[in-house]
């Protein structure tokens, strides 16, 4: 196996080593969309709130991975001395934050593939109405949510400071977003600043989706903005030391 | 003395970080094979030393070649050919001996076979072991065996002993020595006085950022102090003339029944042999030598 290989492999095992993140990531939004499946019972009803439940359960594994794993693993490696160990060797210490971005972006694409089959197959939500959509607003929310992620690491001098940045990003995320409560049931005030947050930019355009429109332009614009200016700023800030 | 065979070779290198001088002019070669020790206090600047030689810090000025490579624009061929332990550089908790060896053998073209360096290095036994849960000496040999899994010609080794306790400690020792015996050339980075004499074939005594020295360490002794006391107790009396007399004797003192004779050259048998003329039983004797310690404080006038 080539070097980049083993490498996403080896820290694969590691995550999944993991109980809790394994849990956090994949387990509980799955859960979530069962137990508010149980209680809500869609049976393919088109309420507007129906959409909240997948779509929250999705928002808030990504937020999690994106905002709260992210940037702990990626600071306690530059921590730990794991990135300056790695640049003694012909290997790039680059590869392994790619390694673990990989790793991060399959983990949602298999809680979000498991969020919708549950929830569809046990529970009769609907599916993502336009999958397009759906498929756009998913894409761009994970490089908003990552790169974001990604800048707290680049920034954090400590894998401590890095995880109480994302776990105070990932909280007022979930309050503005609408994850914590769905939009429709917030003060318009908190909506309208959610709509240039990154989760809740994904949010409301995974809920669109849901439900059939194109997500809105401003939400895929914000997404966008965020992947491009906190990835370059990432990029451009990393301390690998 | 040393051209033709060095494979390191740093001269007049200088680093400076924001409002501290961390490296001076700093220069000294490393023969092909040996174990090259850098000693200093903490701060003294000796890993940034070698993380300019290792091509992990860009120096201000001075040249470095390793390998005959220059350590930054080279670095890509230069890391298949060294291998580095770093201070204070962990690994992932959960990850296994075994997995990271065979992870740090995939970056090598042609990597040891890393299961045989389980074998010579007593780790068989603990390859499905997390990191977290190694003792400190396990971790230090897991980190030598990563600097070495690339078989590389040139290996750094980052106070590799610091935090162990006595019997790691000396564990750790052996496997240095043994490493002597495969040849590869190891720059050692230590404050243990007694690691440096123990293990360095020479060594850079380096303080506030300067070479101080650079030599064997009896070299280093002998340099800064070829006295040597000798202590014994007499039972009767002692004329202190047939001592003074011996030409390698510089001093006597007595204080009570102990006598403490202090000279040069071949002290202690130049001593015992007039006292068997004598008649005279010498007993309880012992003999003091200076060490790399006291070499330390005549180098640098200062306590180490």
């Amino acid at each position: 196996m080539p070097a980049t290989g083993t490498l996403t492999f080896t820290e694969l095992k590691i995550f999944l080593r993991d109980p809790a993140s394994t849990i956090v990531t994949i387990a509980l939004p799955v859960a979530i969309v069962a137990v508010f499946g149980a209680i809500a019972k869609p049976g393919g009803e088109q309420d507007p709130i129906m959409t909240y439940f997948p779509t929250m359960a999705l928002a808030l594994g990504l937020a999690q991975l994106a905002l709260n794993l992210t940037p702990t693993t990626l600071a306690g490696y530059r921590e730990k001395g794991i990135l300056r160990r790695m640049s003694t060797t012909p290997m790039n210490p680059a590869r392994l934050l790619t390694a673990q971005l990989l790793i991060s972006v399959g983990l949602a694409v298999v809680a979000a593939v498991l969020v919708i089959l549950v929830g569809h197959l046990a529970f009769k939500f609907t599916l993502p109405q336009n999958f397009g959509g759906f498929l756009a607003a998913f894409v761009l929310g994970c490089t908003a949510l990552f790169a974001v992620g990604l800048l707290v690491a680049a920034v954090a001098p400590t894998a401590r400071i890095a995880t109480g940045v994302g776990v105070g990003l990932f909280f007022v995320s979930l309050v503005f977003g609408g994850v914590f409560m769905p939009a429709e049931n917030l003060p318009p005030f908190i909506v309208r600043v959610g709509d240039y947050t990154p989760l809740g930019a994904t949010m409301q355009s995974l809920r669109d989706s849901w439900s059939g429109t194109m997500p809105e332009m401003l939400h895929l614009g914000v997404l966008g903005a965020y992947t491009v200016v906190a990835g370059l700023a990432a990029a451009r800030l990393f301390r690998w030391e | 003395m040393l051209r033709g065979m060095s494979v390191i070779e740093v001269a007049n290198l200088h680093k400076r970080y924001r409002d501290k001088i961390a490296v001076r002019d700093v220069s000294f070669a490393v023969a092909e094979g040996e174990i090259f020790g850098i000693l200093g206090p903490n701060g003294a600047g000796k890993t940034t030393t070698v993380e300019c030689v290792a091509g992990l810090r860009v120096p201000d000025s001075g040249t470095i070649r390793v390998l005959g490579m220059d350590p930054r624009r080279d670095a890509r061929k230069l890391h298949t050919l060294i291998g580095v332990q770093l201070q204070e550089s962990q690994l992932q908790e959960r990850m296994k001996v075994w997995e990271a060896l065979h992870l740090y053998a995939s970056f090598y073209a042609t990597p040891a076979d890393w299961e045989r360096l389980l074998d010579e290095w007593g780790m068989a036994r603990h390859r499905d072991v997390a990191y977290g849960k190694l003792s400190g000496g396990q971790k230090q040999r897991l980190f030598i065996m990563l600097a070495l899994v690339g078989r590389p010609r040139v290996v750094f080794l980052d106070e590799l002993t610091t935090g162990l306790d006595p019997q790691a400690r000396r564990e750790t020792w052996e496997l240095v020595e043994r490493l002597r015996q495969t040849g590869v050339t190891v720059v050692l980075v230590t404050h243990f006085m007694e690691e440096a004499e123990r293990l360095c074939d020479r060594l850079a005594v380096i303080d506030d950022g300067s070479v101080v020295a650079i030599d064997t360490p009896g070299g280093l002794v002998a340099r800064a102090d070829d006295r040597q006391r000798i202590r014994f107790r007499v039972t009767g009396p002692l004329d202190e003339r047939m001592l003074t007399a011996i030409p390698e004797v510089s001093e006597v003192a007595q204080q009570g029944s102990h006598v403490v004779v202090t000279g040069r050259g071949d002290l202690l048998y130049a001593v015992t042999a007039v006292l068997a003329r004598n008649h005279v039983v010498a007993a309880d004797l012992r003999v003091e030598q200076a060490n790399l310690d006291d070499a330390f404080v005549a180098l640098t006038g200062k306590r180490f």
